[in-house]
C-alpha cells in the first residue's frame, strides 16, 4: 500500500491535465480529480498491475466526467455543448495566427465522441491501445473518431484549403 | 514518388503526428510527406490542434499541487484499523487488561510512523520536480521560515545545515499533518540532487522511535520520532547517503 499510494500521488498532475482538459475548468477539475482518487481508492484491488496505472486511473475519470455530464443534461435540461453547435468560425478569414483559444473553442464544438478522442490522445500521451481502453472502444472506433473529429476541426478553423493542395490556411503556427 | 513505400494510411498520418509509430516506420511516413504536399498540409493542422492542445494545458503539470488531492490518498488509513483500536479500547476499559494498551499503542505508533514516512516520500514525489515552486519561503529568508514555520506549528522549528554533506538548504513549505499544520524543508546538492525533510509534531504518543530506513522504488526514507515529534528525511538517494544526513538533522534538532 505504501508505495501503491505513493504511485498515485505521482499520477496527480497527469489526472489534473486530464480533468482541466475535460471540464475546462480549475475547480470542477481538482473536484474531478478527488472524485477519482477516492473512487481508485475503494477500488485498488481492482487494478492489475500490469495494465498501466495511468490508464485505469484515466477510464475511472473519464466515467465519472460522463456520468457527470448526463446527470447534469437530465436534471437541469442543459443545451449540451454540441446542441449549441455554432456556425463555422467565419469573419475575414485572419492570415495569421489562430489563437490556441479558438482551436479549443472548436474542440468543445466537437461531438461528444469525438472530443473525447482528440483531447485523450492530443493532451495525454496515451498509446492508441490505451486511450481505446479507457473510452471503453474498440481501437478501429478510436481511429475512426479521431480522423472525423481532426477533419472537422481542419475544416471549422479554415485549415482544409478547398483543394488541399498545400495552399494558404488561415493558421501558421500556434504560439 | 520515386520510392517505394508500404502503403500510407491516413491513420498512419494521425499515429505519425501523435507519437505512435516506430522510428523507422516514421522515417518513411516523412520521406513520404515530402512528395506529397497534401498529406504534408493534413499532418500540419493536426500539429496545430495538438499544440493548441498542450499550450493550454501542459502548465497544469507544473502548478503546485492542492494540498486536498494529496491529503485524499494519504489521510485514509486503512480501513480496519479504527474499528480495531475502538474494540481495543474497548477490551481495555472492560477488563483492564493493560497489554493490551500497550499492544493498541503499539500499533498506533506503527501506523503513525508508516504514516509519516507515506507523507515524507509523497512530498518529496510532489515538490522535488518543481522547477518554479519547490518551496513557499526560499532559504535567502531562512530566518523568516523558521520563525513563520515555528509560529504555525507551535513548536521550535529549527532548520538543520547539511553543508557538510553538500546539500544547501533550497527553502520550505507549511505542510498538513493529520489536523495541524506541518513543515517541509527542501535541500539540494551540486548535482542538483534534492531531499526534503517533513517535521510533523502531532503523531499520537511521546515514545521515541528509533530511526528506520524503508527504500521504495521512487523515492527512499528515513523516519524517526522524539518527543512528540515525528521526522521523515525523503529522497531518490541510497541508504548510504540518506541515513548519515538523517543523523546528522537528529543531531541539530532534536534533544
Amino acid at each position: 500500500m505504501f508505495r501503491n499510494r505513493t504511485k498515485l500521488v505521482a499520477e496527480i498532475p497527469h489526472l489534473r491535465r486530464y480533468a482541466r482538459s475535460l471540464t475546462r475548468d480549475q475547480h470542477a477539475a481538482d473536484d474531478l480529480v478527488q472524485n477519482c482518487l477516492e473512487r481508485a481508492l475503494n477500488r485498488f484491488h481492482q487494478w492489475q498491475p500490469g495494465r498501466g496505472l495511468r490508464p485505469w486511473l484515466f477510464t475511472i475519470m473519464h466515467n465519472l466526467f460522463i456520468d457527470a455530464h448526463r446527470r447534469a443534461r437530465h436534471s437541469r435540461d442543459i443545451l449540451s455543448l454540441e446542441d449549441l453547435h455554432a456556425p463555422p468560425a467565419q469573419g475575414a478569414p485572419q492570415e495569421h495566427h489562430l489563437a490556441a483559444r479558438t482551436v479549443l473553442q472548436e474542440i468543445d464544438l466537437l461531438p461528444q465522441e469525438q472530443r473525447d478522442v482528440v483531447l485523450l490522445v492530443g493532451v495525454n500521451e496515451l498509446s492508441y491501445a490505451e486511450a481505446a481502453m479507457v473510452l471503453g472502444i474498440p481501437q478501429g472506433t478510436l481511429m475512426s473518431r479521431l480522423h472525423r473529429g481532426r477533419a472537422k476541426l481542419r475544416e471549422r478553423l479554415g485549415m482544409a484549403s478547398p483543394g488541399s493542395d498545400g495552399r494558404p490556411s488561415r493558421i501558421h503556427r500556434v504560439k | 514518388m520515386t520510392k517505394n513505400f508500404s502503403a500510407v494510411t491516413t491513420d498512419d498520418l494521425h499515429a505519425y503526428v501523435d507519437g505512435q509509430l516506430s522510428t523507422s516506420r516514421a522515417a518513411e511516413i516523412e520521406a513520404y510527406l515530402r512528395d506529397h504536399p497534401a498529406a504534408a498540409d493534413e499532418v500540419e493542422s493536426y500539429r496545430i490542434i495538438n499544440a493548441a492542445l498542450r499550450a493550454e494545458y501542459d502548465d497544469v503539470l507544473n502548478e503546485p499541487i492542492p494540498t486536498r488531492l494529496v491529503s485524499t490518498i494519504l489521510d485514509r488509513r486503512p480501513r480496519f484499523v479504527l474499528p480495531v483500536a475502538a474494540a481495543l479500547v474497548g477490551m481495555v476499559f472492560g477488563a483492564g487488561l493493560t497489554w493490551i494498551v500497550q499492544q493498541a499503542n503499539l500499533s498506533t505508533e506503527r501506523v503513525a510512523m508508516a504514516e509519516l514516512a507515506e507523507k515524507s516520500t509523497a512530498a518529496y514525489l510532489v515538490y522535488a520536480p518543481e522547477e518554479l515552486h519547490p518551496v513557499e519561503v526560499f532559504a535567502d529568508q531562512s530566518d523568516h521560515l523558521s520563525a513563520w514555520l515555528s509560529k504555525r506549528m507551535k513548536t521550535p522549528i529549527r532548520i538543520p545545515r547539511l553543508a557538510d554533506l553538500g546539500f544547501e538548504l533550497v527553502g520550505g513549505r507549511l505542510m498538513v499533518g493529520d489536523f495541524r499544520p506541518a513543515a517541509l524543508l527542501m535541500y539540494q546538492n551540486g548535482q542538483g540532487q534534492r531531499m526534503v525533510l517533513y517535521v510533523r509534531n502531532d503523531l499520537p504518543g511521546k515514545d521515541p522511535a528509533v530511526m528506520r530506513y524503508q527504500g521504495a522504488n521512487e523515492a527512499n526514507v528515513v523516519t524517526w520520532a522524539s518527543d512528540g515529534m515525528g521526522y521523515g528525511l525523503a529522497g531518490a538517494l541510497a541508504e548510504k547517503d540518506l541515513l548519515p544526513a538523517a543523523q546528522l538533522v537528529r543531531a541539530q534538532i532534536s534533544f
